[in-house]
């Protein structure tokens, strides 16, 4: 651990270092939405209505980067939407993790029939757009309001977004399979299931979790996309799809409401992939 | 070549056959669909009745069966919007939606060709530095938000494109540029990773060492080795392009598969909802034969028995 920690310092950039001041401020303003925003974002002001960010005219310290139709301060606003992107990014990815790294050892260390049924399904999977499997998924069951939006989306997301992982995991573990300690585990006599978590998953770990920190963007943007649409979560929950969607109307009249939410996701996602590259060029150096 | 192509062909059926399946646990996770087809009040013997008439009291198996041989005519039922069979409503639509993404391909091309093959060439030039930073910053990018963006600045602003519809023949640039933008991200970093290797190769010196002029070596011989990266980028890609293409559809109001997708998605219209995931699933497939078919041509080293 602490020659990972080392090698980990020494490998530092300053684009990862700055892809993970990104990430910590997200979920910090995730965190602490109700401590730090300025104001209670559903809070209506009609005197206060589609007020400019504070550096144009008409603008205002009071809502730094101004308000909504309904009067709502767009600050407050972006930053209790970081708790669902965090929340759903995280977790969406968790699941589509957690279904493509035991499908995909499964495959790669089994082989045989058992491969042949999970990489046809695999392909198949491969073939259908991300978010359009996602769409077909809402339009049967409907969108849900509350938490069990944000479980249906979690679940879509994680569903329709495993299939990269199965891959990579059934790939690394089949190179895995044929390393000297892992045969003579099984020379040994251990059962399949020891083997695959004590030796193999060690070993297929850094793709993976690198590939993960990738996938957090993917599932951030499907999440807005499907948010956006009116499909992911719904209002009065605040996210920046739906801040987005809002936002659409007032392009020609209020343009900051359409842009900063963009800004966010943007900002947020890039944090992700810039720690995701840093974290594989790292986790590569240690192994070289 | 035939025989490869033959069994190209025949390696697409086990997706096909997956994607059977998908549709067909994804319509009964909602339910047996009898509820919309009976009156609220309707007696348990008129439900029986209408369940038999539908064969949902069948095993399921011989409901899948019955589903597959319907999809294999190309019949998933009526749309209950349009009331019309939902398979040509999708595939009515699917022409503007190839010229949207031929167009978008073309704006990826004319932008990522020339920058990912500068970048490679003056590597570690503040040139290099200006698209490594414009490209972190395209990855994170929603195309759908880059869409809202152009449509104020261009649409809104300068007024110099229309914003939405597909009426005027300029009013594909503003989506196409969109979807291309994202596109030519991903490709410029590959092409410059590729550019960048091949410029260190054997027969680029040697090319170089016989006196061709540098940007014939650069076009002729190393790019012709790199875009074969680009290809098989643009393949790995599809799916990801035509699941964002369908977001700026509706950005735009662009009359295409995608929007027509989404609308029914609303009106949870599944009939077009699932003609509609067939169809682009099989799209994504497709591409990619296209995709493997392309390399020979690219690299004639590979050949196909």
């Amino acid at each position: 651990m602490r020659e990972f920690l080392r090698s980990t310092r020494r490998s530092m950039t300053s684009s990862g270092l700055l892809g993970l001041a990104i990430v910590l401020t997200v979920v910090v303003c995730a965190v602490l939405a109700p401590t730090i925003a300025p104001h209670d974002p559903a809070q209506h002001n009609l005197r206060m209505r589609v007020l400019p960010p504070m550096w144009l005219d008409g603008g205002t310290a009071a809502f730094p980067l101004g308000t909504d139709q309904l009067g709502r301060d767009v600050l407050s606003r972006l930053v209790h939407s970081a708790r669902v992107s965090v929340i759903v990014g995280t977790l969406g990815t968790v699941v589509a993790l957690g279904i493509g790294l035991v499908l995909g050892t499964v495959a790669g260390y089994f082989g045989g029939a058992v491969d042949a049924v999970i990489s046809r399904v695999l392909d198949t999977f491969m073939a259908i757009p991300f978010i359009i499997l996602a769409l077909a998924v809402i339009a049967v069951v409907g969108p849900q309001r509350g938490a069990s939006g944000v479980v249906l989306l979690v679940v879509v997301l994680g569903v329709s977004g495993w299939a990269d992982f199965a891959r990579v995991a059934r790939g690394e573990t089949m190179a895995a399979r044929t390393l000297l300690f892992v045969e003579s585990a099984r020379a040994l006599g251990q059962r399949a299931g020891v083997i695959l978590i004590r030796h193999i998953l060690p070993n297929i770990a850094a793709p993976i979790i690198v590939l993960g920190a990738l996938q957090v963007g993917t599932v951030i943007i499907a999440e807005a996309s499907l948010s956006f649409l009116g499909l992911g979560i719904q209002p009065p929950a605040v996210t920046w799809g739906t801040m987005l969607a809002d936002g659409r109307g007032y392009v020609a009249t209020a343009w900051w409401l359409a842009t900063f939410p963009g800004v966010a996701i943007t900002l947020t996602v890039v944090g992700s992939v810039l720690l995701g590259d840093w974290l594989r060029d790292a986790l590569d150096a240690r192994s070289r | 070549m035939l025989p490869y192509i033959l069994r190209r062909v025949l390696q697409m059926i086990p997706p096909l056959i997956g994607l059977t399946v998908i549709l067909f646990v994804l319509l009964r996770i909602g339910g047996e669909p009898v509820a919309h087809l009976v009156r609220p009040e309707a007696s348990p013997e008129e439900i029986a009745l209408v369940r038999a008439a539908y064969g949902f009291d069948r095993p399921l198996v011989e409901q899948y069966v019955r589903q597959v041989s319907r999809i294999i005519v190309g019949d998933f039922g009526t749309s209950v919007r349009f009331r019309s069979p939902a398979l040509p409503l999708v595939l009515e639509r699917l022409p503007a939606t190839l010229e949207l993404t031929a167009a978008a391909l073309l704006v990826a091309l004319l932008v990522a060709l020339p920058v990912g093959v500068l970048a490679a060439v003056y590597r570690n030039s503040w040139f290099d530095f200006i698209v490594t930073i414009t490209t972190t910053v395209g990855r994170g990018m929603p195309n759908f938000w880059l869409g809202l963006m152009l449509m104020l600045v261009f649409a809104v602003q300068l007024r110099w494109l229309p914003a939405s519809g597909r009426d005027e023949p300029l009013a594909v640039v503003l989506p196409a540029v969109t979807i291309g933008v994202s596109i030519a991200t991903v490709l410029v970093r590959v092409l410059r990773t590729a550019m960048v290797e091949a410029l260190g190769h054997d027969f680029v010196r040697t090319a170089r060492a016989k006196g061709l002029r540098t940007w014939t070596v650069v076009t002729k011989h190393a790019l012709r080795t790199s875009l074969i990266s680009v290809v098989t980028v643009i393949g790995l890609q599809t799916a990801w392009i035509i699941g964002g293409s369908v977001v700026v559809e509706e950005v735009f109001a662009w009359p295409g598969s995608g929007r027509l997708m989404l609308t029914a998605v609303l009106a949870r219209d599944l009939s077009v909802v699932m003609a509609g995931v067939f169809v682009f699933a099989l799209f994504v497939m497709v591409i990619n034969l296209l995709v493997d078919l392309s390399y020979s041509w690219l690299d004639p080293r590979i050949q196909y028995a």
